[in-house]
């Protein structure tokens, strides 16, 4: 009998989740062939560990700590710099603002850019992003700001 | 200045490889080395393993029962309990042949071939010698001279057909058991003469009694010896009959022992060693005696 996520299937968990958990590993890692090795770790670890979910969330915040934490994992391994240019395909953007914006974001140091990420793309709120990455709401907030203003800075506008 | 919408931030677009991927993956299995159960059993087999190896090299040395070589039997001992055996064997037959003469040949050629067998006292025949010497085939192992009259008496011995070649055992066991011995003397010198011992009756040759008050000195429970060395040169033979000491007075504890009685005469001048000693070897010599008349110490 097939194992059940907070009552979802492994493929409908991995349909669900895919583009978080590889949103995570690219914020991350810039470079797809890397994120890929992650992505596939994160799914396997589900697998493999079983746990039990309370709620979809959970499931969710869940891939993302681990995606987090198999990204860290890699980079301790492999103790290379990353970069943009290393990218071999460059994801598809809907229009020149949105193009020039996640453009910016990769410019963005990798763990405000994580940040960012999770509060601008996955729509988690402070206390959830501190609750994944362990740290202080505080700490989540003065980092967004940050953030912020690193991305303004590379992208020369004004935040809206 | 250019506006930065943040929202505008879209998530990375999935390739479809990714998803096909992580469809068909299989959860890994860990290597055998890693899981619970294999590290748990190799951690408890680690353990058992140093505590008994620590528990073995602690008591290498003092194990629970040690070799030492007065546990095991000595061939002498072996001989003794055999000839007891016999012995036993013999008395037992001897019962037999007094209440009953009829039943002795039977009786006598079954025990005595089972006594040929052990290769005991059949050797030696008692009625030969006249009385039972202690120094006799394997009996000679035995340091409590046994039952004379079972050896003496035992018709089994005298009717026992004597085997055309003796048997190498009991030859063996001649060789093997030592010489029952008495134990040799273990001297206290006594320094000073003491009232205890005295001689009495001197006149002309010494022909008095020396005698002794063996409760200070000696057991008046064995049998109590006096050996003389008369000018160096010994006088008796140790533990032999004539050394023998006769107990006058058991409750004042008076032994006395009468030299000229054994053959020793003992002239006045002489010096004369006594040593007093019983079956044990306990002994105690009172040195360089000058033999004058009326020599009481």
């Amino acid at each position: 009998m097939a194992a059940l996520y907070a009552g979802m299937s492994y493929e409908e968990v991995v349909c669900a989740y895919s583009s978080t958990v590889a949103g995570v590993c690219m914020m991350r890692l810039q470079n797809y062939p890397d994120a890929e090795d992650c992505f596939q770790n994160t799914f396997v670890r589900l697998l493999t560990k079983s746990p039990s979910f309370n709620d979809e969330n959970h499931l969710k915040a869940w891939l993302i700590k681990v995606a987090i934490n198999e990204c860290y994992n890699f980079i301790k391994k492999n103790r290379r710099s990353l970069s943009l240019e290393d990218l071999p395909v460059e994801p598809s953007y809907q229009n020149d603002d949105e193009m020039d914006v996640s453009w910016a974001l990769m410019k963005v140091r990798p763990d405000y850019r994580e940040i960012l990420y999770l509060y601008y793309v996955e729509k988690y709120r402070v206390k959830e992003i501190a609750g994944i990455l362990d740290k202080n709401p505080n700490t989540i907030k003065v980092m967004l700001k940050r953030g912020r203003e690193m991305l303004k800075s590379i992208y020369g506008g004004d935040g809206r | 200045m250019r506006k930065v919408n943040f929202n505008a931030l879209k998530n990375v677009a999935v390739p479809e490889s990714w998803v096909e991927k992580a469809l068909h993956a299989k959860p890994k299995k860990k290597p055998i080395f890693l899981r619970l159960y294999f590290i748990g059993t190799a951690a408890s087999v680690a353990v058992v393993t140093a505590v008994v190896l620590t528990l073995l090299i602690r008591s290498g040395g003092n194990s629970p029962i040690s070799p030492k070589t007065d546990l095991f039997i000595q061939p002498s001992t072996v001989a003794v309990m055999e000839n007891n055996e016999t012995t036993m064997d013999n008395s037992a037959t001897q019962e037999k042949a007094e209440t009953t003469s009829s039943e002795t040949v039977p009786f006598t050629q079954a025990v005595s071939s089972a006594a040929a067998e052990t290769a005991t006292s059949t050797e030696t025949d008692p009625s030969e010698t006249g009385i039972p010497h202690p120094t006799q085939g394997t009996q000679t192992t035995n340091p409590i001279p046994s039952n004379p009259t079972a050896v003496a008496t035992d018709p089994v011995v005298t009717t026992a057909p004597q085997p055309s070649q003796p048997v190498e055992e009991p030859a063996e066991a001649e060789t093997t058991a030592p010489t029952p011995q008495k134990p040799p003397l273990r001297i206290t010198d006594v320094e000073n003469l003491v009232p205890s011992v005295e001689f009495d009756d001197l006149e002309g040759d010494y022909d008095g009694n020396l005698s002794l008050f063996f409760y200070q000195y000696l057991d008046g429970s064995e049998s109590i010896y006096c050996h003389i060395i008369c000018n160096g040169t010994e006088c008796g033979e140790l533990y032999s009959d004539d050394e023998k000491m006769i107990v006058a007075d058991s409750e004042r504890g008076i032994a006395t022992y009468c030299p000229l009685s054994h053959g020793i005469s003992i002239s006045y001048g002489s010096r004369i060693d006594v040593i007093f000693y019983n079956e044990s070897g306990k002994a105690f010599r009172f040195r360089d005696i000058l033999v004058v008349p009326d020599l009481v110490f």
